[in-house]
Formats: structure tokens, C-alpha cells, sequence
């Protein structure tokens, strides 16, 4: 896979020079591959949201780089604005952000501001709303008459909507019920694998990002701490609680399983892997103590 | 960071000056204004010039804080000076085609200029600095107290001022936010005329808007299930109280207005 | 000390009921949990409980206080405290400890003793070091503790809370379920905690479904969730240990399907485990 976004040596602090100026990123390298689905996980204050601001060039690092496609996207002569239109960024609550006057034009503002034709506008937003699974019926109404879960979905399509290479969603699933979280990620989920565009969720929920992601990275007090796949990260769950962060419960039942005697495999995160792994232990008659 | 604005320009402390009854700073700085209006001639203002200092040493804010104070207005300062310079009719001392420059002009101008500078400086160092918004609201409420039984809604608008302090640094937040939300879907708010730029706005402050009236509902209920039902029957945590600082600054106080008037009608 | 007698609500009559003849009777001093999905009615139900919603049929009583009495308004909203959601917009002042005495100011409290209920009441949740900050510095965990701490200064008999985790992250949520079990142990306070958080309801005494409108189920913790497929049809999840236990069972896996936490679904795994082995070895 090709590498679309890397970050070197990246370090941002806060308040400059003033005696009350925090560290916020530490040395940041991370390389992140077109394609892939990134869970960036991490305690609240270790960075992760600084972070992923830099990507789309909100915030201008202290000192390191940030290479689009190998360019600097700092370096005399980028076009910073236009990389907004591809690494698009979707904050936490994003609902807050609705406008317009109608759904349809919100979804538009994005698109608009990218200077297109007003039937391409239009393509691209029935499309996102399509993605999000926004009815033709919610279009003309005003955004603030939809519900909570449809705020939300409108103000995802409305970057979904440039159509961008890079998708990042800050806590997308913040503040709702546990079937609303499932239907997010779901319509997440479903437009990577239709356009194929790489995706970055950051989240400090790991129940979460555990079903959906490639690869997970684990961020602490402004460092990489944990990079791999999610069976190498939740392989290692002791780490990750000294790490501030709340591993799965069943990963959880499994820690206390290896602890009473039985020799399980370390990397048990999801409910459907533990009910199949616990029949293949039943079938094959186990290792036991 | 930007949150900080929330206290005004206050900057904590312990001095003497922090430690005044708000509501005695509110009179003190209205004497203080009045006196200095009265104030007349070199042995007068030296006086006031004096007292100031008194006070910015005594509330040990740095005096870079205070020239801070007067730089915002400095221009305007300027300006009235060198109008006065040129339109006060006396013993001319330069002239050039229309214009003249008097010596009771310059006079004026230098009044002025002091006048205008000590009292920017001394209402901020009395009631900016050393007075934080919450004591100052308090003070407020409390002097205009006796208003209630005409019917003035005194504890309403203390209210409203506490709420939109408390408000103050989340709203703020909150912009900043949407701002960034906006700008990651391609809106600037840079380039363009001032129509362009005003239009820019828009997806700012709808949503802003839009928050910050469903915040007020959303408080106004959780204000209601605590028993709020405005001032009746309602006792405070904490009441202002004159204290031995208090009649001591008093009594000085009323003892430099007293050589100010006096010098001022004595030795203009 | 509140019941709620064939309750049922709409917000206008063009629009369907929301709540449809619920009976509800919440006993001092015990933990209740409500668990519904969005649009449940869960969090319509709560605002019955201290007047912010009148009924449109039936009644809801606290303390023998009918709520649609205009008269004794303020005594049931000191005998029912709220919590809501968001951690901001319940906060009116500046400083800790002034927001804290916002209640017992309302109540008429004598001076002296609004210190000593502020003091107590931050000492409970465990903000007392914070009394002097300003209320905007803190985290979301942080303001939701202190405005736990504005409704136990009114000293209530009850506490409902409106979904008070769901904009927390998870050390907030901890702090948070923390000072509400606390204040339910210590202090005696009954506890009405409307919650979409499985695990939250866990260590409830009692857990009441709501789903469109109605009572689904009403039992304890592990009455309520061991009846998974109810749960899964009416749109809501379960505890992992639980749902790990269920889709084990429904393969046909003999296995005790009593089971609620995390010890206990490792300690029937175990025992599974061991068995078959020893069996087959």
C-alpha cells in the first residue's frame, strides 16, 4: 500500500513561549498507508486530537514535518486550503456545525466551497446523504428539526461529501445509545469499502473501534506507545490498563481465565472470537492446567 | 489561552487594594473620577498623580499593566490634545497661516492628556485589575439593592451578568470549535471585501446561536428543578461586609479628595 | 417514595403518546436503573418524576405529593434532585463552590449552614479541593460531580440523573458512577439513574426496561439480563460477559446462563472448561 500521510518527528506545544506552555505531541512518526481503517486510541489528553488537526493542516506543528503523498504540506508554494478538501476532518459532536437552512445545502457547503458545478454539488450529495442513510424525505427539511442521530449522520455527509481521500472522524460514535454507535460505524464501514478511502477513527472506546479497524494505534501522552494490528494491541490487555484505557470486557473474562489456570490465547476482543474459540476448545478437549 | 479572557483583565492577588469591599471601589472609583474633574492647577493634579500611585503600588499590579490600560485609547488622546493645542484662544506663541498654538492651549492639552490617562488608569487598576468580575457583579447587586423597592429588577440583572460571565469562556470555546469544524470543510474567513467576509460568518454564528439558545433552555430547566424562583425567599453563601480596611481607605480617601478640591481652588 | 400510577404522556394531542400507562413504584433509599434506546421514553418518564412534565393521563405521586399540584412544587423539586446530561448547561456560576450553594440559596438556608451543606456536599462527591477553582477549568467528570454536588447541598430523598455519563470519557464516567453509588451508600440518597450503558446497570438494585413507552421488564440486574433476546429484540445490547454466555447457550453449549460479570462468566468458562476435559481425558 502506498503511503498517504506521514507525520516526522512532529512536536506541538502550547501557549509558545509563555510559562504556562504544554506539551502536547511529542515526536510524533507515524506513516499512515492509503486503504486502511486506523483506529488512533489513547486516554483523553494524550494528544490524539491535536494530532489528527495537524493532518489537515488546522494546526502548524511547533517543529517536524507533514508529508502528503511525500509532499511537506508547510513547504512554500502547497496548497494548504485545498488539502482540507482531501483530508477531511469530522469533530466530535459534529451536529454542532449545521447551518444551513436545509439539509441538502448543508451537505452542499463543503462541496460548494470547493468551487464546483452545481450538478456535481448535487451528485455529491445525494450520494454522501446516501452513504449515511439520510432519506430523500430529510433533504428540504431544516437540519434542526431532525433528530440527534440524524444531525450527526447529515454533518458526517457533509465532508463525506468532498468526497475526500482521507476520512477522519474525532469520537464519531460521543453520546449515543449502543444501537446508534453500531449504525455509525456500519455506514463508516461501508463507505471505506465503496471508495475505497483510507479512514482514521479516534476513539477511547476500544469496544468500538475493535470490530472495525486494521490497525490500531495507541497514543500516550503525546507518544506512539502501541502500533499493530488489533490482535497484537488487545493481545496485550495489561499493558493497555496501565495505559488508561478500558479494555473490552471479554477481554477482560479471558485475562481472568489465563489468571485461574487455563491456558488461552492472549488476544480475545470481540464476543463472536471468544463464543468460536470457546467451542474449538470444547471440540478439541483444550489445554487445561 | 483564549478562555483566559473570562476574568476580564483581572489578575488575582492579595494587596490591600484586592482586598477593599467591591462596593466600596464602586464609590471610591466614581469620587475618584469626580474629584479628578474638579482637580485644578500643578499643586492639584500633582496630588492626584500621587494618589494614583499610592494605589498602583500599594495593589502591586507591574506599572506595565497600567501604560497597558491607556494604549487603546492613546489616539484619541492625541487627537484631543492637539485640538486643544490649537483651538484654546490665549497668548499665542506660533502661528502659521490659520493655525495657532496658545500657551493656555498647551496648558489645556497637558491637563487634558493627564486627566484623560489617570483616569483610565486608576478605574481599571481600582476596578479591573484588582477587583474580579464575580466581586464586581456582587458589589453591583449589592449598592443597587435598595433600587428593588422601586421596582428596579436588581437581582434579575445580577443574575443575567453572573450567567453571561460563567458563559463567557465556553462560548468562546464553542467558537472556536465551529470555527475549526467550518474551516475543515473549506470556508475562509480571510480573504475577500467586507460583504464577503461578513457572509463568511454566517456558518459561525447560526450555529452559535442556535447553542447558545438551547443552552439557556437547557439551564433554565436544571435552574427551575433546584428552586430557583428569582429573588423571594432567596439567602446568600457569601455577603459583603465593611471591614477595618474598609473605613481605613475611606477615611484617607476622603482626606486626599478634601486636599485635591482644596489645593485646586486655593493654588489653580 | 415515588409511584407512578398508569402514566401516560403526550406533548400535544396531534402527536402519538410517548409514554403509554406506565406503574412504577420506586422504594427509598434503593438504586433504581432505567435502560431504554433512544426514543424510549426513558428520559420523557424522568422528567415526570420532578414535574419538569405533567402527565396527560394517570399520576405521579412523590411522597404521597401529587406533582400536578402547583402548591407543593417546590417541595417535590427539593425532594427530587436532577442531573442531566450535559455537564455545562446545569451550571450557573463561576466558582465550585458558589454553583454548589445555587440550591440551598434558592431554599431560604440560613448563611452558616450553607457552608456547612456546600462543604459536606463537595466532601461526598469529592471535589472539596476544588471549591475555589473556576467552574470552566474542570473536566467533564469534574462538572458533572459538582452538579451531583448542587443537588445533595438541597439534602433530597432522591436523585434522578438523566444519562449523566453519556458525554463523559471513560475515567469521567468511573468518577461519576462512583459519587452516585456513594451518595446512594452513604448518605441513603435513592437513586434514579437513567442509563444506556449496560454496565451501568449492573450494580443497580432494580432495573426497569422501558421500550415505546412501556414497562418491558422489571426485575434485578440479573433478572433483566438474562432475558437477552427480550433485550436484543427492543433494540438494546448487553453486558459482554452476558452476551457471551447467551450466543454459547444458543449454540446448544451447556452452560449456567446466570451470569453478570466479568468473574462470574470466567469462573463458568473455567468450570466448562475443566469439565470437558476431564470427561473426554
Amino acid at each position: 500500500m502506498n503511503t498517504i500521510l506521514e507525520t516526522r518527528d512532529l512536536h506541538f506545544v502550547y501557549g509558545g513561549n509563555s510559562p504556562t506552555a504544554q506539551t502536547a505531541l511529542n515526536g510524533i512518526n507515524l506513516t499512515i498507508r492509503e486503504g486502511e481503517f486506523l483506529g488512533l486510541i489513547g486516554h483523553t489528553g494524550s494528544g490524539k486530537t491535536t494530532f489528527v488537526q495537524h493532518l489537515n493542516g488546522l494546526l502548524k506543528p511547533t517543529s517536524g514535518q507533514i508529508l502528503y503523498r511525500g509532499e511537506d504540506i508547510h513547504a512554500n508554494g502547497f496548497k494548504l486550503r485545498g488539502l482540507r478538501f482531501k483530508v477531511g476532518l469530522v469533530f466530535q459532536y459534529p451536529e454542532h456545525q449545521l447551518f444551513e437552512e436545509t439539509v441538502a445545502r448543508d451537505i452542499a457547503f463543503g462541496p460548494r466551497n470547493m468551487g464546483l458545478s452545481d450538478a456535481e454539488v448535487a451528485e455529491r450529495v445525494r450520494q454522501a446523504a446516501a452513504f449515511v442513510g439520510l432519506g430523500d424525505d430529510v433533504m428540504d427539511k431544516s437540519p434542526f428539526d431532525l433528530s440527534g442521530g440524524q444531525k450527526r449522520r447529515a454533518a458526517i455527509a457533509g465532508v463525506i461529501a468532498m468526497r475526500p481521500e482521507v476520512l477522519i472522524l474525532d469520537e464519531p460514535t460521543a453520546g449515543l445509545d449502543p444501537y446508534g454507535a453500531f449504525q455509525i460505524l456500519s455506514q463508516i464501514r461501508g463507505f471505506r469499502d465503496k471508495s475505497g478511502s483510507t479512514v482514521v477513527l479516534v476513539t477511547h472506546n476500544m469496544e468500538t473501534v475493535a470490530r472495525a479497524a486494521d490497525r490500531l494505534v495507541v497514543f500516550s501522552q503525546g507518544t506512539v506507545a502501541m502500533d499493530g494490528t488489533p490482535e497484537q494491541i488487545f493481545g496485550q490487555p495489561e499493558r493497555l490498563e496501565a495505559l488508561g484505557l478500558d479494555v473490552p470486557q471479554v477481554s477482560k473474562v479471558f485475562m481472568k481465565l489465563r489468571e485461574l489456570g487455563i491456558d488461552v490465547e492472549t488476544s480475545v476482543y470481540t464476543v463472536k472470537y471468544a463464543k468460536n474459540l470457546v467451542e474449538t476448545l470444547l471440540r478439541e478437549g483444550g489445554q487445561v492446567c | 489561552m483564549l478562555k483566559d479572557i473570562s476574568l476580564g483583565q483581572y489578575i488575582p492577588g492579595t494587596s490591600v487594594i484586592h482586598r477593599i469591599d467591591p462596593r466600596l471601589k464602586i464609590v471610591l472609583t466614581l469620587a475618584y473620577i469626580v474629584v479628578l474633574f474638579m482637580a485644578k492647577g500643578p499643586l492639584s493634579y500633582g496630588l492626584v498623580l500621587l494618589t494614583l500611585g499610592l494605589i498602583i503600588v500599594l495593589s502591586r499590579i507591574g506599572v506595565r499593566f497600567v501604560l497597558r490600560s491607556v494604549r487603546p485609547l492613546l489616539f484619541i488622546i492625541l487627537f484631543t490634545a492637539v485640538l486643544n493645542m490649537f483651538y484654546v484662544d490665549g497668548d499665542v506663541l506660533w502661528s502659521w497661516w490659520i493655525l495657532k498654538i496658545t500657551r493656555q492651549g498647551i496648558e489645556t492639552a497637558i491637563y487634558m492628556v493627564l486627566r484623560i490617562a489617570m483616569l483610565i488608569s486608576g478605574t481599571f487598576v481600582l476596578l479591573n485589575y484588582t477587583t474580579s468580575p464575580i466581586m464586581l457583579t456582587d458589589g453591583i447587586e449589592q449598592l443597587l439593592g435598595p433600587l428593588k423597592k422601586i421596582h428596579v429588577p436588581v437581582h434579575e440583572l445580577a443574575m443575567m451578568m453572573t450567567i453571561a460571565l460563567r458563559f463567557i469562556p465556553t462560548l468562546i470555546e464553542e467558537t472556536d470549535k465551529i470555527m475549526s469544524a467550518q474551516k475543515a470543510r473549506g470556508a475562509d474567513f480571510e480573504t475577500g471585501n467586507v460583504i464577503r467576509r461578513a457572509k463568511a460568518l454566517i456558518p459561525i454564528l447560526v450555529p452559535l446561536f442556535v447553542s447558545a439558545f438551547r443552552r439557556a433552555d437547557e439551564l433554565a430547566v436544571a435552574m427551575e428543578c433546584r428552586c430557583y424562583r428569582g429573588s423571594e425567599g432567596r439567602t446568600r453563601l457569601r455577603t459583603l461586609k465593611l471591614q477595618g480596611l474598609d473605613y481605613a481607605a475611606m477615611a484617607i480617601a476622603a482626606v486626599l479628595a478634601a486636599g485635591i478640591i482644596t489645593l485646586g481652588v486655593v493654588l489653580p | 417514595m415515588i409511584e407512578t400510577k398508569d402514566l401516560r404522556f403526550r406533548y400535544s394531542d396531534t402527536l402519538p403518546f410517548v409514554l403509554e400507562g406506565l406503574n412504577v413504584t420506586i422504594k427509598r433509599g434503593s438504586f433504581v436503573a432505567i435502560l431504554g434506546h433512544n426514543g424510549s421514553g426513558k428520559s420523557t418518564f424522568a422528567k415526570h418524576l420532578n414535574a419538569i412534565l405533567l402527565p396527560s393521563g394517570g399520576k405521579v405521586l412523590v411522597d404521597g405529593m401529587d406533582t400536578v399540584d402547583e402548591d407543593r412544587l417546590y417541595d417535590i423539586r427539593q425532594h427530587v434532585g436532577m442531573v442531566f446530561q450535559n455537564p455545562d448547561n446545569q451550571i450557573v456560576a463561576t466558582l465550585v463552590e458558589e454553583d454548589v450553594a445555587f440550591g440551598p440559596e434558592n431554599l431560604g438556608v440560613p448563611q452558616k449552614e450553607i457552608r456547612v451543606r456546600v462543604d459536606e456536599a463537595l466532601h461526598a462527591v469529592g471535589m472539596y479541593d476544588f471549591r475555589d477553582r473556576a467552574t470552566y477549568q474542570l473536566s467533564g467528570g469534574q462538572k458533572q460531580r459538582v452538579a451531583i454536588a448542587g443537588i445533595i447541598a438541597m439534602r433530597p430523598r432522591c436523585v434522578v440523573l438523566d444519562e449523566p455519563t453519556a458525554m463523559l470519557d471513560p475515567v469521567g464516567r468511573r468518577e461519576v458512577m462512583r459519587a452516585i453509588h456513594d451518595m446512594n451508600r452513604t448518605l441513603g440518597i435513592t437513586v434514579v439513574l437513567i442509563t444506556h450503558h449496560m454496565n451501568e446497570a449492573v450494580d443497580a438494585d432494580r432495573v426497569l426496561v422501558i421500550d415505546h413507552g412501556k414497562l418491558l421488564l422489571d426485575g434485578t440486574p440479573r433478572e433483566v439480563f438474562s432475558q437477552a433476546e427480550t433485550l436484543y429484540r427492543a433494540d438494546l445490547a448487553v453486558p459482554q460477559p452476558v452476551e457471551l454466555i447467551y450466543a454459547l447457550r444458543r449454540d446448544g453449549v451447556d452452560i449456567p446462563g446466570d451470569v453478570l460479570t466479568v468473574d462470574e462468566c470466567a469462573e463458568a468458562l473455567y468450570h466448562l472448561l475443566k469439565s470437558r476435559t476431564n470427561t473426554r481425558g
